[in-house]
């Protein structure tokens, strides 16, 4: 009965939007009469047409006299006008206290703006690749292998699965496979080795990479290539190539091919956020005359790309997969693929940082997360600073407060002034951040990353507008949320009949100092590990000498006796050598087998005195024996890793199998870094390389004469090698990334933890000032009757004094495990944290401490107590 | 003579105010209108009538007993003011005079 009354009510929504419309002395009537006239209405069946009439109604009362308010009413106020008093209030108060304000404005204008480069930068890695209209929908083909237990995602696909792909599936609307190749390009007197890229013929309706010159459209049909801005200055300068024609040079399989190509176009410069990019493009089917291999599944194409309109299609393929693994690894026994991955194309810069040869630029996602996590700390600090100092400068405010209590303003409007004051503060830091960030911040984080250019366009990016409105509004109702809520709370006749002091409890000051110690702690801790750990790596053993070492890459490995014993010549070099592979550049898997066991080991082939060469050292048995005719196929090295898995008591003279050959160990070389330090060693073989193995040439020089001495054998490698580029490096340029990974990640630790210090030393300072302020009489009064110096600053430090254990205690532990856990991708497995970083961080934050408050306690040491006697 | 403002829509709901003698209110003038009259009319604007006609003075108001039947809320009851019916008085003469001055026959009937 109760329910169909209720049930037959006219919708409350209606009536509820009516009487907030609507003038209160007219509201009772017009509803009475609707209500009355809807029951006429429904009493006949029809509910839900009556209340679309009801609704009806209430609509066209809308005019200007329902909408017009009467002068003399007291239940509503004009909010236009309360807020116009809380930004006046709030202005005057601003300019009244301009020391907390600027404390205030000026750490939350630092935070805003490492907010701001944190925002440019996210904003920059979730948009990579949108000049491409058709990212969305594009996926790359990655092969998923099993390998030591462990499942790892190679970029490369074996070159027909892109075909065989888009055959058994036509839904797929475009398939492009890219292959890069060496080549050397020569047009006239200009010979450079350079990376060329093979493209299926609809390369650019799936990308589209801005051109300049020419033309990409008639791409496919035309027997014509399309080189990258940069690519075509490096030969013909500024001036229009198109039409011109170039000469490159294969070598495959030890077959040299030459071939002519005409420039059809040249691609505009690469957009910044590019993830990959192409500097000589040819299409595929040139690549066919050069290697007719497109139908070999053990050949790979670098990158596969399709484009799929649905993410359902995907998981179609996903899940008939079946046939195309068993395709591989049949072609290829040693790969054991155990899936297909179709990586997202928009996803792919932060997703390739552990995919193997994977051709795109990527970022870590712990580094974002990290920037991300600094954000926050800094955002947090500085509404601490606020909370604090609005707290302490509260007691000055109380009779304010009470007063208005007494006109009659209700908490609601205290709380409300209370924000309007921060939201001010907050916009005028704001003001201050962009600036700070457009001129300061942004261009020294583009300069600790290097290699891109982030800048706010406040035109370009809609979401930035967002963000920033978003920065202000948390940091205006985090700083003043807590303040305005808890100094409103007091009756007003407590305040002013004096009864009651507040901020005598300052507990909840405490802890709030002690978590922002512990955030300062946090990042100090961090960048101080982090900045010890690069320079014990730089100074670390590789097991070799890195230093004074020339690399030089061969194209034919048959001259290399002749070069070498030409090089020998130069006084400056002490010692030259060959090998497959460089140190850090390309170690190929080896399978082997021991005692009917399979073994995944590194492999590497050198000629015979690499290990004199490089500085290794030979711990048992002998190097190799080039005078020896069956070296090359039978025996060979291993380093300490390799005979600690075998469980081996000696090395040397143990016997295993590569294939189905038997190899004979001579000899155990001392554990050296193959890769960077961040790679545990592995267990590696080392084998005799035959002349046409032979890819590098190592070179040990003079100390200090390297440079002058890679220069000064040119003249020797134009003898021997006149058709090929001469390209040398240096042996320690090869782990530069390495380095530079951890050269990023200390500026950006030490800039944060910069940043830190300096917004906890201005919200301690800002905080002492004001408690100092209050505690002026008591000190003078104190020190009138002989307080010491020391009595004086225990005054004053106990308020910071427990924080300070308390953060420490809590602090140090908590940054330790999470750099052990957080930071483990930047630091690598074998490094440790030593006892160090413990006692600089604490000094650091006493430091910081010191500088915070030694003003003060100066100030209230040596001034004059009877200044601050006398004033009442 | 005096000059009242009295518009075509204000002299009917007007006319139903003195017709509905005390008993006048938004809701029992517009179902009348709409019967008796057979013109389509809606709460509001009757309720714009009304208010307008306060305004000027043509009928006072007063607010009646509540009901259950409007959800407890009470009635506006307007009544007409002296004022009022002059303007009524004064809207309908003029109109006679301008009936009398017919020509004869025009309608069929001698007025």
């Amino acid at each position: 009965m109760d329910k169909k009354l209720k049930n037959t009510e006219p919708p409350i929504w209606a009536d509820r939007f009516f009487e907030w419309y609507c003038n209160a002395d007219m509201q009772e009537e017009i509803l009475g009469d609707l209500y009355e006239s809807f029951m006429d209405k429904s009493a006949n069946g029809h509910l839900f047409q009556a209340k679309c009439w009801y609704w009806l109604q209430i609509i066209l009362f809308i005019n200007r006299r329902t909408l017009s308010r009467n002068n003399n009413s007291f239940t509503r106020l004009n909010s236009l006008d309360m807020f116009r008093s809380y930004f006046k209030i709030g202005y005057r108060n601003i300019l009244k206290n301009k020391g907390t304000t600027f404390i205030n404005a000026f750490g939350m204008a630092l935070a805003i703006g490492c907010c701001l480069v944190v925002f440019q930068f996210v904003d920059f890695i979730y948009n990579m690749d949108d000049f491409h209209s058709k990212r969305d929908e594009i996926y790359v083909v990655q092969r998923t292998m099993q390998q030591n237990g462990e499942q790892i995602i190679w970029n490369d696909v074996p070159l027909p699965l892109g075909n065989a792909l888009i055959n058994d599936f036509p839904q797929l609307n475009t398939m492009v496979r890219v292959n890069h190749h060496g080549g050397v390009v020569e047009y006239k007197d200009k010979v450079i080795a350079q990376r060329v890229s093979f493209v299926d013929a609809n390369f650019f309706d799936l990308f589209d990479f801005p051109i300049l010159w020419g033309n990409k459209e008639n791409f496919a049909n035309q027997e014509g290539i399309v080189l990258s801005n940069w690519t075509a200055e490096k030969y013909f300068g500024s001036k229009n190539p198109v039409g011109e024609t170039l000469s490159i040079r294969f070598n495959h399989k030890g077959k040299e091919i030459i071939e002519r190509f005409i420039i059809n176009g040249v691609l505009d410069k690469t957009p910044e956020n590019a993830t990959f990019s192409a500097s000589i493009i040819i299409p595929f089917q040139r690549q066919k005359t050069l290697m007719e291999k497109m139908e070999d599944w053990t050949t790979t194409a670098s990158i596969t790309f399709v484009q799929a309109k649905t993410p359902q299609l995907i998981a179609e393929i996903k899940a008939r997969e079946a046939p195309y693994l068993n395709r591989i690894n049949e072609a290829n026994e040693d790969w054991n693929i155990v899936g297909l991955n179709f990586q997202p194309f928009k996803q792919i810069a932060l997703n390739s940082s552990n995919t193997r040869n994977a051709q795109f630029g990527f970022t870590e996602k712990a580094a974002i997360y990290f920037l991300i996590a600094i954000a926050i700390i800094l955002l947090l600090l500085v509404c601490f600073n606020y909370i604090n100092i609005t707290l302490a400068a509260a007691t000055t405010r109380l009779k304010e407060i009470s007063v208005r209590k007494v006109m009659g303003s209700n908490r609601q409007q205290i709380i409300w002034q209370f924000i309007t004051e921060n939201i001010l503060i907050c916009l005028f830091s704001l003001a201050i951040g962009v600036f700070l960030a457009h001129t300061f911040f942004i261009p020294s984080f583009n300069n600790m990353l290097g290699g891109i250019t982030l800048s706010l366009s406040f035109f370009k990016q809609p979401l930035l507008w967002l963000f920033v409105l978003a920065l202000v509004l948390i940091t205006a109702l985090g700083g003043a949320g807590y303040p305005a809520l808890y100094i409103s709370k007091f009756p007003p006749n407590a305040i002013l009949k004096k009864e009651f002091k507040i901020g005598t409890k300052n507990s909840f000051r405490k802890v709030l100092i002690s978590i922002q110690l512990i955030l300062t702690i946090i990042t100090v801790f961090s960048t101080f590990v982090v900045l010890l750990d690069a320079k014990e790596q730089k100074a670390r053993d590789w097991g070799y000498q890195q230093q004074d070492l020339t690399i030089i890459p061969l194209e034919d490995g048959n001259d290399f006796e002749k070069f070498k014993n030409d090089v020998q010549k130069n006084p400056n070099v002490l010692a030259v050598t060959g090998s497959r592979e460089q140190l850090g550049q390309n170690l190929a898997p080896l399978k082997i087998e021991v005692a009917g066991e399979q073994y995944d080991v590194q492999g590497m082939k050198i000629a015979d005195n690499y290990l004199t060469t490089l500085g290794m050292t030979l711990l048992d048995g002998r190097d190799f024996n080039k005078n020896l005719e069956a070296e090359s196929e039978q025996s060979v090295l291993v380093n300490e890793a390799f005979r600690r898995t075998m469980n081996w008591e000696q090395a040397e003279g143990q016997n295993f199998k590569i294939g189905s050959k038997n190899y004979h160990v001579i000899g155990e070389v001392q554990d050296f870094h193959a890769e960077d330090f961040y790679f545990k060693i592995k267990p590696m073989v080392l084998q005799m390389a035959t002349p046409a193995d032979l890819q590098y040439v190592s070179i040990r020089s003079q100390s200090g004469t390297s440079e002058a001495t890679a220069k000064a054998l040119g003249s020797s490698w134009k003898k021997f090698y006149p058709h090929s580029p001469y390209n040398y490096s240096f042996q320690d340029e090869a782990f530069f990334w390495y380095f530079e990974k951890y050269r990023q990640t200390n500026s950006i630790l030490s800039a944060t933890a910069f940043m830190t210090i300096l917004i906890s030393i201005i919200g301690f300072f800002g905080l002492a000032m004001l408690l100092l302020n209050r505690k002026m009489k008591e000190l003078s009064i104190r020190k009138v009757l002989g307080a010491s110096f020391f009595d004086i600053s225990y005054l004053i430090n106990k308020e910071f004094f427990l924080p300070l254990i308390i953060s420490i205690i809590i602090g140090l532990p908590l940054s330790y495990f999470i750099i052990k856990g957080l930071l483990n991708s930047v630091l690598s497995p074998s490094s440790t944290i030593g006892i160090l970083p413990f006692f600089l961080t604490i000094a650091c934050i006493c430091l910081m401490l010191v500088i915070s408050l030694a003003k003060h306690i100066h100030t209230a040491a040596v001034s004059n107590p009877s200044h601050f006697l006398k004033d009442e | 003579m005096k000059r009242y403002q009295l518009g075509e829509f204000e002299e009917i709901v007007l006319l139903w105010v003195s017709i509905q003698n005390e008993e006048a209110y938004g809701l029992s003038i517009t179902e009348a209108i709409k019967e008796k009259m057979n013109r389509s009319v809606t709460l509001s604007s009757v309720h714009t009538a009304l208010y307008r006609l306060e305004e000027k003075g043509f009928v006072k108001s007063g607010l009646g007993g509540a009901s259950s039947k409007r959800g407890g809320r009470r009635k506006r009851i307007f009544a007409v003011t002296n004022t009022g019916k002059d303007a009524l008085m004064a809207a309908r003469d003029a109109r006679d005079k301008l009936w009398r001055l017919m020509p004869d026959g025009l309608f069929g009937f001698s007025a």
